[in-house]
């Protein structure tokens, strides 16, 4: 199990990303999702790495669809950044230079 | 000088992860460098069925993690979402490899196994609607377009397995391909055409992705009549081809026109120390079997260079 990275679902995500203090990175996935379960180390990485200073959190697709069908995800895995409630940056599939490139966004926000 | 590795491959697909159980096997410090994810092309794929001595078939993900497992157990480092961005040999033959995550680390020998990439659509509408429906992986995204008719762009073995895969969600697949029959396996085409949710749409060539926020249809055009027609569709699953990963190595090595490396049977490329293997480079056939084989020889290629280097100039760190 992971742990840096939480599970959010539709009951508590205006709680955990909503109203987070910190910008939140969510990783929209799925079990049947190949690519999804290979970035996911890459994305725990970022969850250590960032502890403290951003959340990092996973939104299964097929568990939670009021929350997938709310922001238009069509494919995965696809990375969301939110900060203050709000959509700030995203990512559909899996990144080039994962961990780097996932830091960045995240970088981004905190600056 | 000591270098931090023997060897450093830079792809984690079958080819890269082949090479890494045999050089781990040899005992050379190894490491492999994914910038994605662990098995590269072969994740997005449902169901391998044709990798001799998997009768039932295996998904791409269990397959790669095997492949992991396997390559990790003989001592191989493994760095996942972390790329090479530059190589470079000086003259006393060590290579430095440049990290994306800004460290730089030598080594004797390098085996490049990038793979490739999916070729884009290049139409109106495929980056703005990417991840919107338009796809390049079925496996990923086909469960999202359940009960809705949806296209596949594409002839080959890709196109039409992928589009088979579909079948299990969509309500109508309309199979757009340039030729009038498809260039797939022999038992894929038949699986494929067999199913009534498939409709193929011969000759033709997609101009056009349309939709707001989501995609509504796309735009073909038939090459012998030249009509054009809309066809309604909430997803765009595109298998054209591919192009293989080689900018960063291209002023090194030899390419041809596709940019596709230029290797010799051991994997060598003009670079001594410098091996190359898998879909990166021009090969008879793209199998997973036989981009596996390439690993296998470019690993063994790299313990015989070591050999001979130590054998001859044991004073440069070998």
């Amino acid at each position: 199990m992971s742990q840096f990275v939480a599970e959010v679902s539709d009951s508590n995500w205006e709680t955990e990303v909503m109203q987070s203090d910190s910008p939140v990175l969510v990783d929209f996935w799925a079990a049947w999702c190949g690519p999804c379960r290979m970035l996911a180390p890459t994305v725990e990485q970022v969850a250590e790495k960032y502890h403290g200073k951003a959340k990092v959190v996973k939104l299964n697709v097929d568990e939670n669809i009021e929350i997938s069908g709310k922001y238009g995800i069509r494919g995965i895995p696809t990375l969301v950044l939110f900060s203050g409630g709000q959509e700030v940056d995203r990512h559909v599939g899996v990144p080039s230079n994962a961990l780097s490139s996932l830091s960045q966004m995240i970088e981004k926000q905190l600056a | 000088m000591a270098t931090d590795y023997d060897v450093i491959i830079i792809g984690g697909g079958p080819t890269g992860l082949a090479a890494a159980v045999y050089t781990g096997r040899s005992l050379l410090r190894t490491l492999v460098l994914e910038k994605q994810a662990v098995g590269g092309q072969i994740v997005l794929s449902a169901a391998i069925d044709n990798y001799p001595g998997f009768a039932d078939g295996i998904s791409g993900y269990d397959f790669a993690e095997a492949f992991l497992k396997h390559a990790k157990r003989f001592g191989a480092e493994v760095r996942i979402g972390v790329g090479a961005e530059s190589v470079a040999r000086n003259d006393r033959g060590i290579f430095t490899v440049g990290l994306s995550d800004g460290i730089s680390v030598t080594t004797k020998t390098v085996i490049l196994a990038m793979g490739r990439h999916p070729r884009r659509l290049e139409v109106p509408g495929y980056d703005k609607l990417f991840g919107k429906g338009v796809s390049v992986c079925a496996t990923c995204d086909g469960a999202f377009f359940r009960n809705v008719p949806v296209a596949v762009v594409g002839g080959g073995n890709s196109a039409v397995e992928e589009g088979h895969f579909l079948t299990r969600y969509a309500s109508e697949i309309n199979s757009i391909h340039r030729r009038n029959h498809f260039t797939a396996q022999k038992i894929l085409i038949e699986q494929y055409l067999h199913d009534p949710k498939v409709k193929p749409v011969w000759n033709s060539v997609v101009e056009e992705i349309y939709g707001e926020n989501e995609v509504d249809g796309l735009r073909v055009r038939d090459l012998k009549s030249d009509k054009t027609e809309d066809i309604e569709a909430k997803a765009v699953f595109v298998f054209i081809g591919w192009l293989p990963n080689s900018e960063m190595v291209k002023h090194l090595v030899s390419t041809d026109d596709e940019g596709r490396l230029i290797v010799n049977d051991l994997m060598e490329t003009k670079v001594p120390g410098l091996f190359a293997a898998g879909d990166l480079c021009v090969r008879p056939i793209y199998q997973l079997a036989n981009v596996v084989a390439d690993g296998v020889q470019a690993a063994v290629s790299v313990e015989r260079y070591l050999e001979i280097k130590k054998h001859h100039d044991p004073d440069h760190g070998y």
